[in-house]
Order: C-alpha cells, then sequence, then structure tokens
C-alpha cells in the first residue's frame, strides 16, 4: 500500500477562518465522545464479567461474550487516534497489543492462567506488567480461547477474576483518555490553541495537520496490522489465524468500526466549510469510500478463518484497494487543499 | 573529504567527457560532488550526484526509494541503499552509472545503511534478521564483477540503523535503534513498550561485542538512530517514540574518555526538532555538528559542547552533508538543495531524501 505521510508545513496561503471550529469539532464532537463510549463499554464489561465471576451460567457468559463485541466495537471507534494522551503511559498498547508477532504476548496470557499468576488479579500489580496482560486481547482469549467455557464455569474462578481484573485496567485508562481530554491543558489544550512556545502545536496547521493525518495513516494502519498479513499476498500464502479477534470472530466488525470512525471524523471535521466549492470533492470522495470499506468488511455469514480462503476473499482484496484510495486521497489531496504539503522526508522513523 | 580534482581524477576523462554539456559545466564550477538518493518528478525512485548549485550531474532509478548512501574509499564506488524494509543495495560506479545491486538474504532486509572497513574491501550493512527480532551487520566484498555476502556479526540490539567505523578501522560503531519491524507488518512498529536502544562496538574482524551503551529506563523510548563522526567523539541523534517532550535529549555524544553523553539542548531549541532528528553530520573542520529535523522543519548547528550556533527553518528539510566552507549542504522533501544559511536552490521535480554524501 502506498505510504502516505503528513509533515507539518504550512506551505501555502489558506484560509483558516474555521479551523479553530474545525479542531472544536473534531474535539468535542469525536475525540472525546469517542473515548467516552469506550470508557462506558469497559464499565459494562466489567458489570458483565463481575456478574460472571460471581454466578456462573451460560446466560452470563453469554452476556459477557456479546458485551466483549461492544467493546472491541468501541475502541476500534477511537482507536484511530494515535496522538496526545493516548501515547502516554503505552496506553495504546496496554488497551490493544497488536500485532503480536509469534504469539509472544497469548503465550504470556495462557501461561498466566495456566499458572494461575496471582499477581494479574489485582489492578496494582496487573499494570505493571506486560502490556499484552492488560487489554482486549487477553480479554478476547479469557472469554473466548481453548478452555473458556469449562474454566468460566467455576464460581470466583481464576479465569473469570483475570477477566475482570483486565476490564478493570481497561477501565481505568478509559478513565484517564476521557480525563486528560476534558482537561484544560496539555494536548486537548494545546491543539485548540496552537502557540509558537507550546510543546506539541506551534500553529493552526500543525494541529489540523495532527487531524488529517489520522485520515491518511488510519487506513494504512488497518492495512499494515490488519489485513495485510491475514490477507497474504494470494489466496495460497493468507494466514487465516494471523487476524485480529479470530477466536471470538470479530475481525470484520473491528476493522468495520475502524473505517466508519474515518468516515464519521472527515464527517464531523467538515472539512468543506473551509474548502472552496471546487475541492468539496475531496472530503467527499473520502467519506464515500470509507462507505466501501464499510461494505467490504460486511462479511457477517463468513468464518474469520474461511474468508480469506474462499470467494468472499475478493471482497477483502477490494477493501486494500479502498484503503489505498483512502490514503491518497487524505495524504495527497485533502492536504493539499488544506495548504498542508505532503512531507517526503519526514516519514516516521527513519 | 575529496575534492574536485581527486573527483576529477578517480572519474578520469571517460567519465568527464561522457557528461551532458550541461553537467560538464557543472561540475567544472562546483568545489563539490554530493551523492544522494531522491525521488523524481515522475514518482520513480533514484539516485543522484549534483554539484553545490544543485545542478544535477548524473541520475538513475532505484527499484523503490533508496536511503543512504556511502562510498568505498578506494574505488570510489557508491552504494544506495534501500529504505527499510527495502532488500537491494544498488552499486554505481564513481560518475553514477549503475553497474547492479545486492538483494539481502531471503530472511534479511536492510535498514538504509552502511559503512565501508578503512581499505575499501568490506562493506558493513545494517539489516534485520526479522524472524527472530536481531539486529545483524552483514558483511560483502564488492569486487569487479560480483558482491559476495561473506558473513555476518550481531549488531549487539535491535533495529540497527546507522554504521560508522572507529577511528583506527578496529570497531564498528552500530546504533540499534530499538524498534523491532518485520515485513509481515510493513513499518509498523511492534514493541514501543518495550523497545530499548544502545549503541554498540563490534570488532570489525571477529564480530564480538565490545562495549553498549544503553539510556536510562525513563528513555527506553528515545530511539538513537544516526551516527556522524569526528576525530574522538561520535555524535548520535535520536528521535523520540512518546509524546513530544521538549526534556527528552535529542542528541547525544560518545567517547572513550566520557563514554555515552546525553546532551540537553535547551526546551526552546528541542521543540524546533519535535521529537525527531532525521541526520546528524560534523562539519569538514569537525568543530560543529548539523542536526535536521524534517518533523520540525529546522536545521540547528551546535558546537562540540552542544552549544547552539544557529537554527533555520527549512521545510521538510532532512538530506545533510558537510561542504567545504565549513557549513553544510542541505536537501529537502521539496526539492530545495543549497547551504544551510544561504539561499537554497530549487532542483525542480525533486524530493531529496534523508541523507546525501560529500563526495568531493
Amino acid at each position: 500500500m502506498r505510504k502516505i505521510a503528513l509533515a507539518l508545513l504550512f506551505a501555502s496561503q489558506a484560509s483558516f477562518s474555521y479551523a479553530d471550529a474545525l479542531v472544536d469539532r473534531v474535539i468535542d464532537q469525536f475525540i472525546v465522545p469517542g473515548y467516552t463510549h469506550f470508557q462506558e463499554q469497559a464499565v459494562a464489561q466489567q458489570s458483565t464479567l463481575q456478574n460472571l465471576c460471581t454466578q456462573p451460567s451460560t446466560e452470563n457468559l453469554d452476556a459477557a461474550r456479546t458485551q466483549f463485541g461492544q467493546l472491541v466495537e468501541g475502541w476500534a471507534g477511537i482507536e484511530m487516534v494515535r496522538f496526545g494522551p493516548v501515547i502516554d503511559d503505552n496506553r495504546i498498547d496496554r488497551i490493544l497489543f497488536w500485532p503480536d508477532r509469534k504469539s509472544t504476548g497469548l503465550k504470556q496470557i495462557q501461561r498466566a492462567i495456566y499458572n494461575e499468576d496471582q499477581t494479574v488479579l489485582a489492578l496494582d500489580s496487573l499494570t505493571q506488567k506486560s502490556v499484552a496482560l492488560q487489554g482486549v486481547n487477553a480479554l478476547e482469549f479469557i472469554l473466548f480461547g481453548t478452555n473458556a467455557y469449562e474454566q468460566l464455569a467455576t464460581e470466583d474462578g481464576f479465569r473469570c477474576r483475570y477477566g475482570l481484573a483486565v476490564s478493570a485496567a481497561m477501565t481505568e485508562v478509559a478513565s484517564q483518555l476521557v480525563t486528560a481530554w476534558t482537561a484544560d491543558q496539555g494536548v486537548p489544550l494545546e491543539l485548540r490553541h496552537p502557540e509558537p512556545t507550546n510543546d506539541h502545536y506551534r500553529s493552526i496547521a500543525e494541529a489540523k495537520a495532527e487531524i488529517v493525518a489520522v485520515l491518511a495513516h488510519g487506513p494504512g494502519i488497518i492495512f499494515d496490522t490488519r489485513l495485510k498479513n491475514y490477507l497474504g499476498s494470494e489466496q495460497s500464502k493468507a494466514k487465516p489465524k494471523a487476524a485480529l479477534f479470530w477466536r471470538s470472530g470479530l475481525t470484520f466488525k473491528s476493522m468495520q468500526a475502524n473505517a466508519r470512525s474515518l468516515g464519521k471524523l472527515a464527517t464531523i471535521a467538515s472539512f468543506n466549510d473551509e474548502l472552496h466549492e471546487d475541492k468539496h470533492w475531496i472530503a467527499d470522495s473520502y467519506v464515500f469510500e470509507t462507505k466501501n470499506a464499510v461494505r467490504a468488511t460486511s462479511l457477517d455469514d463468513v468464518a474469520v478463518l474461511d474468508a480469506v480462503i474462499s470467494k468472499s476473499r475478493s471482497k477483502l482484496t477490494y477493501l486494500e484497494v479502498v484503503l489505498a484510495s483512502l490514503s491518497d486521497i487524505a495524504g495527497t489531496d485533502l492536504a493539499a487543499a488544506l495548504g498542508l504539503s505532503t512531507g517526503f522526508s519526514s516519514l516516521d522513523g527513519d | 573529504m575529496w575534492s574536485r580534482r581527486d573527483f576529477l581524477k578517480i572519474s578520469g576523462a571517460s567519465f568527464v567527457s561522457s557528461l551532458a554539456l550541461g553537467a560538464h559545466q557543472s561540475l567544472a564550477k562546483s568545489e563539490q560532488i554530493f551523492a544522494g538518493c531522491c525521488k523524481f518528478r515522475d514518482g520513480q525512485y533514484g539516485f543522484a550526484l549534483l554539484s553545490s548549485d544543485g545542478d544535477l550531474i548524473s541520475t538513475a532509478t532505484l527499484p523503490s526509494r533508496g536511503h543512504d548512501v556511502v562510498q568505498c574509499p578506494n574505488t570510489g564506488k557508491f552504494v544506495a541503499f534501500a529504505r527499510r524494509p527495502g532488500v537491494f543495495a544498488a552499486i554505481f560506479d564513481k560518475g553514477g552509472k549503475p553497474l547492479g545491486s545486492i538483494t539481502s538474504p531471503k530472511d534479511r532486509h536492510f535498514y538504509g545503511h552502511g559503512v565501508f572497513s578503512h581499505d575499501g574491501r568490506f562493506l558493513f550493512a545494517t539489516e534485520n534478521d526479522f524472524e527472530n527480532a536481531r539486529g545483524i551487520i552483514g558483511i560483502y566484498r564488492i569486487g569487479e564483477t560480483q558482491t559476495d555476502r561473506v558473513g555476518e556479526f550481531f549488531s549487539g540490539g535491535i533495529g540497527p540503523h546507522d554504521i560508522c567505523i572507529s577511528e583506527d578501522g578496529t570497531q564498528l560503531i552500530i546504533v540499534n535503534g530499538g524498534i523491532e519491524t518485520h515485513p509481515d507488518y510493513a513499518r509498523t512498529k511492534l514493541n514501543l513498550a518495550s523497545m530499548k536502544s544502545n549503541i554498540s562496538m563490534v570488532d570489525i574482524t571477529h564480530g564480538d561485542l565490545k562495549q553498549s551503551f544503553g539510556l536510562p529506563a525513563k528513555l527506553h523510548q528515545l530511539s538513537l538512530r544516526h551516527v556522524a563522526k569526528s576525530k574522538d567523539t561520535i555524535w548520535i541523534g535520536s528521535q523520540f517514540q512518546g509524546q513530544q517532550d521538549p526534556n527528552v535529549p535529542l542528541v547525544a555524544k560518545l567517547s572513550a574518555r566520557n563514554g555515552l553523553e546525553l546532551i540537553q539542548l535547551d526546551p526552546e531549541l528541542n521543540r524546533k526538532l519535535n521529537g525527531y532528528v532525521g541526520s546528524i553530520e560534523v562539519s569538514a573542520v569537525g568543530d560543529r555538528i548539523a542536526l535536521s529535523s524534517p518533523k520540525g522543519n529546522h536545521v540547528l548547528v551546535i558546537d562540540q559542547d552542544g552549544n547552539h550556533l544557529h537554527s533555520h527553518n527549512i521545510n521538510d528539510v532532512c538530506a545533510l552533508a558537510p561542504n567545504v566552507d565549513n557549513s553544510f549542504q542541505v536537501g529537502t522533501g521539496a526539492g530545495s538543495f543549497g547551504t544551510v544559511s544561504q539561499n537554497l536552490n530549487q532542483v525542480d521535480g525533486f524530493s531529496f531524501d534523508n541523507h546525501m554524501i560529500s563526495t568531493a
């Protein structure tokens, strides 16, 4: 997939009369509600696990598993935001440690369950341990992994209490994110009020570039970390079990929520407010393409492990094309229309 | 550093006579020749030799995006490395004519940097043993007609990036950025929560790890990445993987006397780097160090004690090389090229990649 990077450049004189409003809209209508929704789902997950631990039953297990779907979709709806407080204290990895190459994290989770490692049961000690033990991947294995049904049938059993601790850890991180984004300081304040003396955002162009970067990089993140290895370059090279959330069957729901969130962000940002009419096609195309991505991930009737080696594969190869198009529209066309140039030399990490 | 006269002598009359008239004039006028990777107007990636004014002397295409260029001290051949996770290293003669390329073994990829041994017999390239998340230094012998991979060393860490050789030529000095990547996940950073960077010294003959300098735990997300060498000091430019913080030191120096020293620039200056040093170079005399940040759109020049001398606001600047007046040549992603403190020339249709070298 073609990589697009945004440098925080102010390449031309453009009108920024709506720029502050744009940033405010994104924070108030997308970021804060996104983290708040995730926090609510984490709290609800805690509640379902509490019920399951005290009263193990098929109904309570089903309720916990159903809520896990809500939790995953809640996170997928905001995880494309990869700046600000979510970067601090490894929060992004603590919520979702992925990719988990060579199943390093999975092995830690399995070991903790097998050994009934008591240090994963208390919030204080769990949050000091490997990030892989603390997030949705851990919870997925607890609820859907090998022996889940049997071990979760035990009242106040270890596996369930570990799940409860994980959901508490996620609630804590989610609460920190909501608190940080609603505080009148740090990244949110600087994003709303860029000043030359700020640590993070020194101009409104930088603030806007950060938001456009979510739209430009998000599709690449979906492809690189969720689709590429799972899909393989051809059917014979597909790796069905490389899919995120294959155990819970939430692979496509998660990607769909990612794509939907990108469309929602572009809609809320309302770039057309500050673009000439002849440039309106750009943001409109972006939103249109996110709808195509949502359609391409509508695979409810196909098992995750079968999709890449069946006729459904064509939908996922189409998704690859759509994701590349989304990166291109945001990273090249939208950035240029807004007076933000793409930065050839500023690609990350080299 | 090579002089223009050396370049002409080594290149030979045949090269000079084969140049287009414009290029010939550029070469005649230029005090120095610079080499670097770039992107052309048509979207293709390439390798170019330029005069100090930015006049093109030669260009050639690369299979995909390049990163750094090194030059053999004996033959004058250039090697342009693929940007990670690329697998080619393209070889050019001293006039920029393509001679062939090296492909990394199938279970390795290049990181974009390398260095020749002082005698020019061996090329050492930073590589990724991605299945085992292990940094590797691939050893190559570039002959007249073929190139052989003759061995490899452990780099002393994960994610080796830039590399240089000690003044006495006995040790490889490798900056292990600490970031695990795997081609299955493109350029995704797989271990940000646990990453650890270091600078390691490895015996150039046997590959023994002689010494390694790490960072304090609170700076575990600081990725040491690029090096530049003055006579007795190695300068290191770093990239911070956490949230931008002007108090994180992005420059360090390593010397036999003091070991690894982190240099805390004034926070106001550090902000200009935006958490990211893309390239670092030492001036021709050795008394000035330039740091470029394409993410901060600045070049900072400091002295050997870390004191700020001057800074320049240049959009998307990264490529740096020492030039003859003890200043620095810069190249940008937007095609600007020239001496850092002067008005830059525009090389139309060009995007200069992250690094370049001064060849004459």
